[in-house]
This record gives C-alpha cells, sequence and structure tokens, in this order.
C-alpha cells in the first residue's frame, strides 16, 4: 500500500513537472515570437522608440490574458481526485434509508463507505434522486450465501452481516451503489464507452465480457447484462484497487477504464 | 505618430480577440468516420417500409447479418456499445430500435400524453419499457428520460409477448438476483 501510493505520488509529480516544463516552453516560445513582431515593427518603422514601453506593456497584457483564459477554462487533463472537495459532514441516514432484520448502524455503514462518500461527485450522482433504499435479509433471515441484487433505487442484501466478510461487504455495496449510480443517471451511464474500453484493455477483461474482478466475469451466475455489470464494477474496482491484492492491477493494466471513471464518477 | 498607435492598438486588440476565441470556443468533436443513420428512424412504417426505402432513408448501415429470411442493419451512434437496428423481414422492416442520447431529442411526458394506456416491461439492464401495443411504439426509460425508442407493427400483447418479447429480451417480470458468490 505504501509503495503504490508513494508511486502514485512519484506519478503526479511527474506529471506536474512535465506540465511545468511545458508551460514554460510555450512561454518561451511566446517570448520569442513577441521579440520578433518587435524587431518587425521596428523595421517597418510603424513606432518610434518612445512607443516600446506602451509595446511590452500590452505584450505583458497579452501573457497574462492567455494564462487566465487558460486557467478560467481548465486544463483539459485536468481531473479530479478521490478527495473531498468541501468538507460537509453527513450522516448515512441522510443517504440511506435501511431496513430488515439484521440492520447496519450508521457508524459501520459510513466506516465502509467513509472514502467513496468524501468524494462531492461520486455522493451527488448517488444521492441527487433522493433517498437510497437497503434492504437486509428480507424475507430470506437463514440465507446461506452473500448475495445483493439492485431494483431501482433498492438494494437487497442477503447473509450480508452473516456470510460476507468485511471486505466483501464494502466490495459489495460499492458495486450496487455503482448500479445505483447507472440507475440514476442514464445520461453518464449511456457515455460509458463499454465497447471502446473492451477492445483498448481486452486484458481487463473475462470471457462473459466483464471486468475479471467481477465474480463471474469467467463462470455462469451474477448478473447478465455485461455493459451494466463492468460499469457497476469499474466502479467498485476503482473505490477498493488499494485495499484488495486481487484488484491491485487496475490502475496500471486498465489505465483507460480506470481513467473513464475518476474522470466522471469521482 | 497617432495614426501608428491606433494601427498597433487594433492589431494587438484584435489579437487578444482571436486568442480569446480560440480558447473559449467549444471544440467540436471530429466527426466520426462510422456509418451513423442519416434520419430518424420514426420515419420508417414498421410491416411496410422495404429494404430499398431502408437504405434511401437512413443510409448504409455500418453492419449487415442475414439470418434465415432475417436481415438485421446496425448503424452507429455515438457510443458503439448501443447500435441503432433495424430489422427486416423478407426484405420489409419488422422492428427498429433507435437511441436517444439527448432529451431534447423525445420526451417521456410527451411520449405518454400522445400514446396513452402502456405496459412495462423489463430486459436484463437496468431500466423500464412501456409498451405501447396498439401504437407500436415501446420507449426505455428510466422514469425520467427516454432511453431507447422500438418501433414495430401494431399488434396486441398477447402476440408481443409471443413473437417480439423474446427476440428482444423483454418480460414481465424483473430481473434476477445478482450473486456474488455462492
Amino acid at each position: 500500500m505504501e509503495e503504490d501510493n508513494r508511486r502514485k505520488d512519484l506519478d503526479d509529480s511527474l506529471r506536474d513537472a512535465y506540465s511545468t516544463y511545458r508551460t514554460a516552453r510555450s512561454l518561451a516560445g511566446l517570448g520569442r515570437t513577441l521579440s520578433a513582431a518587435r524587431g518587425a515593427i521596428a523595421a517597418a518603422g510603424v513606432i518610434g522608440s518612445g512607443g516600446w514601453v506602451a509595446l511590452i506593456v500590452v505584450g505583458l497584457l497579452l501573457v497574462i490574458s492567455v494564462f487566465t483564459l487558460v486557467i478560467v477554462s481548465g486544463s483539459p487533463g485536468a481531473t479530479s481526485e478521490i478527495s473531498p472537495g468541501e468538507e460537509q459532514e453527513i450522516t448515512t441516514q441522510q443517504i440511506f434509508e435501511i431496513e430488515g432484520n439484521d440492520p447496519l448502524s450508521d457508524a459501520y455503514l459510513k466506516e465502509l463507505l467513509s472514502d467513496a462518500l468524501s468524494n462531492n461527485k461520486f455522493k451527488t450522482l448517488l444521492t441527487e434522486r433522493g433517498l437510497i433504499n437497503i434492504s437486509i435479509n428480507k424475507g430470506r433471515a437463514d440465507f446461506a450465501g452473500c448475495e445483493a441484487e439492485v431494483l431501482g433505487k433498492t438494494i437487497f442484501f442477503y447473509g450480508f452481516s452473516k456470510n460476507c466478510s468485511k471486505s466483501e461487504q464494502k466490495y459489495l455495496l460499492l458495486h450496487e451503489l455503482g448500479h445505483v449510480i447507472g440507475n440514476r443517471n442514464a445520461r453518464l451511464y449511456q457515455s460509458f464507452p463499454y465497447e471502446d474500453l473492451k477492445e483498448a484493455e481486452s486484458s481487463c477483461f473475462g470471457r462473459r465480457g466483464i471486468l475479471l474482478s467481477y465474480y463471474y466475469s469467467d463462470r455462469e451466475g451474477g448478473g447478465k447484462d455485461v455493459f451494466d455489470e463492468t460499469f457497476a464494477e469499474s466502479i467498485a474496482q476503482f473505490s477498493m484497487y488499494n485495499e484488495r491484492t486481487r484488484l491491485k492491477f487496475f490502475p496500471n493494466q486498465c489505465p483507460k477504464i480506470y481513467g473513464w471513471v475518476k474522470d466522471n464518477i469521482f | 505618430m497617432r495614426a501608428r498607435f491606433l494601427i498597433l492598438f487594433i492589431v494587438i486588440v484584435g489579437t487578444l480577440l482571436a486568442i480569446s476565441l480560440f480558447f473559449t470556443s467549444k471544440k467540436e468533436a471530429p466527426r466520426s468516420e462510422k456509418t451513423t443513420k442519416k434520419a430518424s428512424l420514426s420515419l420508417l412504417v414498421p410491416g411496410l417500409t422495404n429494404r430499398d426505402d431502408v437504405y434511401k432513408k437512413t443510409g448504409t448501415p455500418f453492419s449487415v447479418v442475414t439470418k434465415d429470411d432475417r436481415t438485421y442493419l446496425y448503424y452507429e451512434t455515438k457510443n458503439s456499445s448501443f447500435r441503432d437496428l433495424i430489422v427486416l423481414e423478407n426484405g420489409v422492416e419488422l422492428y427498429a430500435v433507435e437511441n436517444i442520447f439527448e432529451d431534447s431529442e423525445l420526451s417521456l411526458t410527451s411520449v405518454l400524453r400522445s400514446y396513452g394506456n402502456y405496459g412495462t416491461y423489463y430486459s436484463e439492464g437496468p431500466f423500464v419499457w412501456y409498451v405501447f401495443f396498439e401504437k407500436g411504439v415501446a420507449v426505455e426509460t428510466d422514469e425520467e428520460s427516454i432511453l431507447k425508442v422500438l418501433y414495430f407493427i401494431p399488434q396486441k400483447e398477447s402476440e408481443f409477448l409471443a413473437n417480439l418479447a423474446p427476440e428482444l429480451n423483454l418480460s414481465k417480470s424483473s430481473p434476477t438476483p445478482e450473486v456474488l458468490r455462492p
């Protein structure tokens, strides 16, 4: 984990350094252009020596304008990190309505989702259409497995507390929340470039055409809609690649999928 | 001297304006070279429009698949995961599925107002289908926006259930549960 974080910091530093280098090159280019223009104007006799100060001031204004515009319009490659925008104290009761015979406490749910819910974009996509229902073991109290399904805004969990490990609970919860984000943000869902990603990063997909981290990516079972499962799985995988050994490959092996989730969900 | 300053001023202001426009104007995405349809599939009439008319109105498809007496014509959209589809049976349109990516293209309110009663159907995906059997139209919706439109020959629900629903993987019951592990 520490190694990954160090690598991520290093990547960020390299990216920043490269960006600074490119800016410096652009400035140098602009300086050369201005200098050439000054020479040409002088040669043409458009201004006298008294006009140089004005030209320099205008040139500086030009540079400042360009920089202002670049900053206002935003760097094209800029993306948000999984980090809180503005710190806002929330309770999970503001997001979830929980029912069932094995209820999750607010503190526990918050612990499972603290990282994801600290990201404002994720939280907004999830919650702007109202509360999400979580139903625990409804009608299947003695269920022997660890299952979940989503219908609209309701997530049904079976055997959640009894049969799923804490890591599985978190992963399953994030996967199902990925479905809820898709269900609630149809236009975003439609923009998920599943086919292009599958073609570009085929090694990230299992035999069934779902991301490898999905339990049923190579075997029968689970959701049947491969687009839908990949959409949800990509969100879970992005959120937990640092915590689960079998997901460590995600950012390096699947940079396009990782990038899409980073740009559009978090 | 004043005139020279004026010329210089105009040149600089013009340059600033040009740079501003360059940075603020929305860059149009390059047009896809893939085959997208030329017109909405609503211009076709299932049961009547033949292959020649389909090609004339919607252009050449991206891909054509023939299976028995049916021909499946696929057209690219802005997302290659969602292709538009026209199905011909013996050279005549049987049904068509069109993807809708913008709310401005078609609104659920206007569809509900125009077509009246509908039956609700489910696919493997997360959204529901409202099927207007006797109008020959169905829409996939998240209850707010329309995501897909299905055009078919108007028919009774029992016929739709027997003929089209299985082909389109539509059912009257909701999807099956997802299982993480046994």
